[in-house]
């Protein structure tokens, strides 16, 4: 039976092999520099990745304002301006509903605030309450109420994803 | 010296030196990743295009949009000056001067589009060389800034600071015709601008305009003989230009008047009119109420508002020893009108004599000596439309954002 030195023999057992005292040092620096590239390009992507996820949604909307907007429009008239009659008829509310539903496809649903003097209204419903982050794009543009009336106005187009 | 051989090398780097060869390397790809990870290039280029499109819309709006309620009081500057009484047309309730005021000397102007609003302010303005010969419709520039103001501030979030600034020059060069100005001055750089031209509303100016077009068609078929050597080419159309350009502003062509006496005319007699109606039988009727508030006769406040206009404009003093004016209005509008003629007449030459060379250049070095008439009509209307048009203003609108 082999004979189990004792205690306080292993503890003043000067008999090792050392191990080279640099390399712990030297680990650690490499483990915190590692992490902080790790950390580095991580915040790097999520950066472009939130820009371009934003910057999107702004051409998304922006884009649907541009189309709206655009002279040849259903409810455009001559010059840039709004004629809220023809926005108010059953077909244009028709016609942006089913711009609406192609939209809805690619998972992105709007709706078009027209604002005035100190009122606004919305079409072709109002805004929903419960959708959740919105972005809005405004086009300044004049509103054609009745023949006396055309006023400064503003047309937005406000989107939020479904 | 022999390297030895690799197994038998017993030199090495300690660990440690990897080590910081490590975190210098990471430093440098951090200093390459930090730009990307704080450039806003993307953005930056859509606020530009953004604000870019939003001074162009804002500009369409106001030239497409319709004011509600608008007026102004003729010498309406003068009367509040000198009486405190202010008209509003706004539709709130006032008492029996104002309204009295505002039924003889008001212009209301309901329902117009803005960008009418200011072409009229720039045409009514008779600016020449500086001096405003008009000096009724100051109460009008005054209303019109107040509205442009309030729309824009309200389209433009508070970020933004604008100007707006109007110019009707019907002869390029030339320091007459009507500005208008509004907002505080644009800063040299970082600025968006939008620029366009309105034109008058169609009046007796857009069939004189025609009649202009087929008077240089036949200045240049009266022509005999064309010269045939290239410097004689050059005069020939000078000479023919200076001719026109003198009959089309001053002398009159076709047994119709110049643009400047056209001009002038425009402007001169409606004020004239607006004299009488002001300051003739109808305003005696309130003359009573106002007397009892201005405390001093109102032909003698009328003689002394031109003879400091003519004053400020040929420097001439025309007031006896007491202040009071030796002229009387209608003469004082006389003087005015024959002064800006021969003024004009003293500076016309050398401003066009430029433009004619150049012209003349461009068509002999572009046409050879054989000239194409009918290019060359084009071509001439085309010049002198672009350098004296009366129908046309230009409107600019400049944007730009505050910081801080």
């Amino acid at each position: 039976m082999v004979r189990r030195p004792p205690l306080k023999g292993f503890i003043k057992n000067d008999k090792a092999i050392s191990e080279e005292f640099t390399s712990l040092p030297a680990l650690s620096v490499v483990m915190i520099g590692f992490a902080l590239f790790i950390l580095l390009i991580a915040n790097t992507y999520t950066a472009y990745e939130i820009r371009i996820d934003s910057i999107e949604k702004y051409k998304t909307a922006d884009f649907i304002a541009t189309k709206l907007t655009n002279p040849d429009c259903f409810f455009m008239d001559e010059g840039g301006i709004v004629n809220i009659s023809l926005l108010e008829t059953s077909e244009s509310l028709d016609k942006l509903n089913s711009i609406r539903d192609t939209y809805k496809t690619s998972g992105v649903d709007f709706i078009i605030r027209l604002s005035w003097d100190s009122t606004y209204k919305d079409y072709p419903e109002d805004l929903p309450n419960d959708v959740g982050d919105r972005i809005a794009v405004s086009r300044n543009i004049s509103v054609y109420l009745n023949p006396a009336q055309t006023r400064p106005g503003r047309l937005s187009v406000i989107t939020w994803s479904v | 010296m022999r390297p030895r051989s690799l197994l038998r090398n017993r030199q090495a780097v300690s660990m440690m030196y990897d080590a910081v060869l490590f975190i210098v390397m990471v430093s440098l790809s951090g200093v390459v990743l930090i730009p990307a990870l704080q450039s806003d290039v993307i953005i930056e280029s859509s606020v530009e295009k953004h604000r870019e499109e939003t001074v162009d819309e804002t500009l369409l709006m106001l030239l497409t949009s319709r004011v509600d309620n608008f007026g102004y009081t003729l010498a309406g500057s003068q009367i509040e000056s000198l009486t405190g009484i202010q008209v509003d047309y706004d539709g709130s309730d006032q008492d029996l001067i104002q309204a009295l005021v505002k039924t003889f000397l008001g212009r209301e102007q309901l329902h117009k589009t803005y960008a009418d609003l200011c072409v009229e302010n720039l045409v009514c303005q008779l600016n020449v060389f500086g001096t405003r010969i008009n000096v009724f419709t100051e109460d009008f520039d005054k209303s019109i800034r107040e509205e442009v103001i309030t729309v824009l501030r309200e389209h433009l979030s508070d970020k933004y600071e604008f100007n707006l600034t109007l110019k009707w020059h019907p002869i390029m060069g030339l320091d007459f015709g009507g500005d208008l100005e509004i907002g505080p001055s644009p800063p040299v750089i970082d600025t968006h601008v939008a620029k366009t031209y309105v034109a008058l509303p169609g009046t007796f100016f857009t069939e004189w305009l025609k009649d202009f077009e087929d008077y240089i068609i036949q200045c240049i078929d009266g022509v005999l003989v064309w010269n045939s050597s290239s410097d004689g080419l050059k005069n020939q159309i000078k000479g023919l230009m200076k001719n026109i350009v003198e009959n089309i502003t001053l002398n009159g062509f076709m047994g119709k008047d110049g643009v400047l006496d056209k001009c002038i005319d425009y402007v001169f007699s409606p004020l004239e009119n607006g004299i009488e109606r002001i300051f003739g039988d109808s305003f005696a009727l309130i003359v009573e109420p106002i007397e009892t508030v201005i405390p001093y006769d109102l032909t003698d406040l009328l003689d002394g508002l031109f003879s400091d206009v003519i004053k400020d404009l040929t420097g001439l003093d025309v007031t006896d020893s007491d202040g009071d004016s030796v002229i009387d209005a209608g003469d004082s509008l006389d003087f005015l009108k024959t002064y800006v003629r021969d003024q004009v007449a003293g500076i016309l030459d050398p401003l066009f004599d430029g433009y004619f060379e150049s012209f003349a250049d461009f068509i002999v070095d572009t046409m050879g000596t054989l000239l194409d008439i009918d290019q060359l009509k084009t071509d001439m209307i085309e010049f002198f439309k672009e350098h004296i048009n009366v129908l046309r203003a230009e409107i600019m609108l400049t944007l730009w954002e505050v910081r801080g």
